[in-house]
């Protein structure tokens, strides 16, 4: 069996609160081939940025391993770390807040380079790779000198992308890279990430909560629900046959612009919402789930119901 | 009051007649409203979409009054609420409508929160100025309730906004604008950050408002199976005008719709296409500091024809479905 490039084993992310602890990833298992996309889907809240986050480093993991083809990334120290960077990258949710407002676009777009390589590239080097990673990225070469606050929303998340590319990671985060986004620029950058996987085999963990576009961009998807992973299977497979009922609720809650599927059974879950904080053993869709036995209030396991298809479910048992 | 008593559903509620809007920034002179038209009728559920900066924040804070200042100005056109001009109404008017009878929720939840208020306060602060006559406890209950409505454990209302996620934010906000029960609702891509099944128990909130108490809403977003789904009419914004209009099983049957419409519909990935790309409309948005003689669309326009560039379009209507374009002009005559 090949290794993964990104695989998590027992990771653990817990915050601090007045409350208690808040366990926003509890127990994450997942598995990102080369060349493959894995979407994260889920409630948001659920710790989809945390998770991305935490596998990057960008947040300390409470406990658990990040592994980078192969190797437990969560003992590099700082310098390690930087290196690591030029394989691995996230694009933000938010393309306002995530770009240096007194950075002027080129500048920007090659910060991540002058970070890596110090002052190590020249001058002409640098103005390539910059020109280039903008023209792929859709940038029009004369917005180098323009601020972010000069683009609309649609090329500034183009800006994002274009940070994250410019030093050619083999791995991205994307967080909800087009949600902000209206449709038609949502298609481009959806097509322009997909081309540029296909141009350099990158890897995805693409996270949003936009299930059309989830079973347009990955491989597998994974659901979460509160921190845990709830289900996790090919895309196909998942649309075909979910299985846990969160999942089955969120598939039946798809809006659609098909006149016909207006009348379709929707099954909403009901009851509270239980908190994150100090949770109880469990499942943590216990509470809503129609199907609730008492086993669901004590483990909580993800298993293979099928090959490549896992679920962590009782019913399934 | 006497409207009160004749309450029905045709009752119009909102009217926006020919409104036009500019900003007036240091470099340019920007047109974000170019002879809008819009009805709002009480009790119903209106869609509005349009790409980014075609003006649907604008006209929500143009109806409030709330555009910026010294920058926005209105220069044309009528808004009339309940049967007064809201653009004569003086500014104590104005304070009374807004949070009480209408209700903004902002499309960046952060402009409506503030970061050094436990969540749980700043709800409560909407009560305390929408019904002062409630005691301590029946607010605390309210609060609490509101909160578990919108999938928020009330236990956690003493903490800040930052130690929530972005999808929770919005959640907290809608909150604040649902607690109150408003008129008129105007929310701006309320429920983007949100996952569908708490979309949907959200949009389930605000339908039950309008049963409980008629309230009206707008709804903007990009979601067009969001409108399809939740709303009974549909407006469709292109740079600053509505360029269709329809009621919901008009617009999305797909038989006539204006080609920015049709544009839209086609660029969303749907649940069982399995095209390997998307086709996005092509072109850029229309440039907001130039006014086109003719429609705004015909430079991304697959069936732009001569007349398109030189003369604006006139209404096409049928059964209350309205589209501005030449194209059925043509076909019609
Ligand atoms: N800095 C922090 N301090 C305390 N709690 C936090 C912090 N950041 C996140 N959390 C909590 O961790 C949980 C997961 O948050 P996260 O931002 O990962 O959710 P998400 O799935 O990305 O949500 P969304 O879809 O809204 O972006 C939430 O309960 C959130 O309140
Ligand atoms: N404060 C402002 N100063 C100058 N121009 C502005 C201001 N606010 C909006 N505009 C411009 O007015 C036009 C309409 O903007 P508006 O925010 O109403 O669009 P929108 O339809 O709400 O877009 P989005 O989907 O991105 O929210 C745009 O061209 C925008 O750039
Ligand atoms: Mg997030
Ligand atoms: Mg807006």
């Amino acid at each position: 069996m090949t290794i993964p490039l990104v695989e998590t084993v027992g990771l653990n992310k817990f915050f601090k609160t007045p409350g208690g602890m808040l366990h926003a990833v509890e127990n994450i298992n997942l598995k990102i081939p080369a060349r493959k996309t894995l979407g994260v889907v889920g409630e948001s809240g659920c710790g989809k940025s945390t998770l991305g986050r935490a596998i990057l480093r960008l947040t300390p993991v409470t406990s658990g391993e990040v592994l980078f083809e192969g190797k437990n990334i969560l003992h590099y120290s700082r310098d390690d770390m930087k290196h690591m960077y030029r394989n691995m990258q996230m694009i933000f949710q938010d393309p306002y807040s995530a770009l240096d407002p007194r950075m002027t676009l080129y500048n920007l777009i090659s910060e991540p380079i002058r970070e890596l390589y110090g002052d190590s590239l020249c001058q002409t080097e640098m103005d390539e790779r910059v020109h280039l990673i903008m023209e792929l990225c859709g940038l029009p070469r004369s917005y180098a000198n323009s601020y972010p606050h000069e683009l609309d929303g649609g090329r500034r998340q183009r800006v994002g992308l274009a940070r994250a590319m410019v030093i050619e990671p083999k791995f991205v985060v994307c967080d909800e890279p087009v949600s902000a986004l209206d449709v038609s620029v949502q298609a481009q950058i959806l097509n322009l990430l997909m081309d540029l996987q296909e141009q350099r085999g990158l890897s995805y963990m693409f996270i949003t909560h936009d299930l059309c576009v989830v079973r347009h961009i990955s491989d597998d998807i994974m659901v979460m629900y509160m921190g845990q992973a709830v289900e996790c299977a090919r895309k196909e497979e998942l649309f075909r046959h979910p299985l846990h009922p969160y999942t089955k609720a969120l598939l039946s809650a798809i809006p659609s612009t098909n006149l016909s599927r207006r009348n379709r059974i929707r099954y909403m879950p009901k009851g509270e919402v239980s908190s994150p904080i100090n949770p109880a053993p469990g499942c943590r869709f216990a509470p809503r789930c129609p199907y609730v036995s008492k086993k669901c209030k004590a483990e909580y396991q993800l298993k293979e119901v099928d090959t490549g298809h896992y679920v962590a479910c009782h019913m399934y048992d | 009051m006497a409207q009160d008593i004749k309450l029905n559903l045709e009752e119009i509620l909102l009217d926006i007649s020919d409104l036009h809007v500019q900003y007036n920034t240091d470099d340019a002179t920007i047109f974000a409203l170019n002879g809008f038209n819009l009805q709002v009728r009480r009790g119903e559920k209106l869609g509005l979409v349009g790409e980014t900066g075609a003006g649907k924040t604008t006209m929500a804070l143009s109806v409030l009054r709330l555009l910026p200042d010294k920058i926005g100005k209105v220069t044309a056109g009528r808004i009339l609420y309940g049967g007064d001009d809201l653009l004569e109404q003086t500014e104590a008017y104005m304070l009374g409508l807004r949070g009480r009878r209408i209700s903004m929720i902002f499309q960046d939840p952060m402009t409506s929160l503030n970061p050094i208020v436990a969540v749980g306060d700043q709800i409560m602060e909407v009560l305390d100025l929408h019904a002062p006559y409630m005691s301590r406890y029946e607010k605390n209950e309210r609060v609490d309730r509101i909160l578990s409505m919108v999938g928020i454990p009330p236990a956690r209302k003493m903490e800040f906004p930052y130690q929530f996620s972005g999808g929770m934010k919005q959640r907290i906000v809608i909150a604040m604008a649902l607690i109150a029960e408003p008129e008129l609702l105007l929310a701006d891509e309320p429920t983007t950050a949100l996952d569908v099944t708490m979309q949907a128990q959200i949009l389930d909130m605000m339908s039950r408002l309008k049963q409980e108490f008629n309230t009206s809403v707008v709804l903007i977003t990009h979601d067009l199976g969001v409108v399809a789904e939740f709303c009974d009419r549909v407006a469709v914004v292109y740079a600053g005008k509505v360029v269709e209009q329809g009621a919901v099983e008009q617009v999305f049957a797909r038989v006539r719709n204006h080609p920015y419409t049709v544009g839209l519909l086609n660029c969303i990935p749907d649940l069982e296409s399995t095209a390997a790309r998307l086709i996005p409309i092509p072109g850029q948005m229309a440039d907001p500091t130039r006014l086109s003689p003719g429609c705004a669309f015909a430079d991304r326009c697959v069936h732009c024809m001569d007349i398109c560039r030189r003369k604006p379009p006139k209404m096409y209507e049928q059964d209350g479905h309205w589209i501005l374009c030449h194209l059925f002009k043509e076909r019609e005559d």
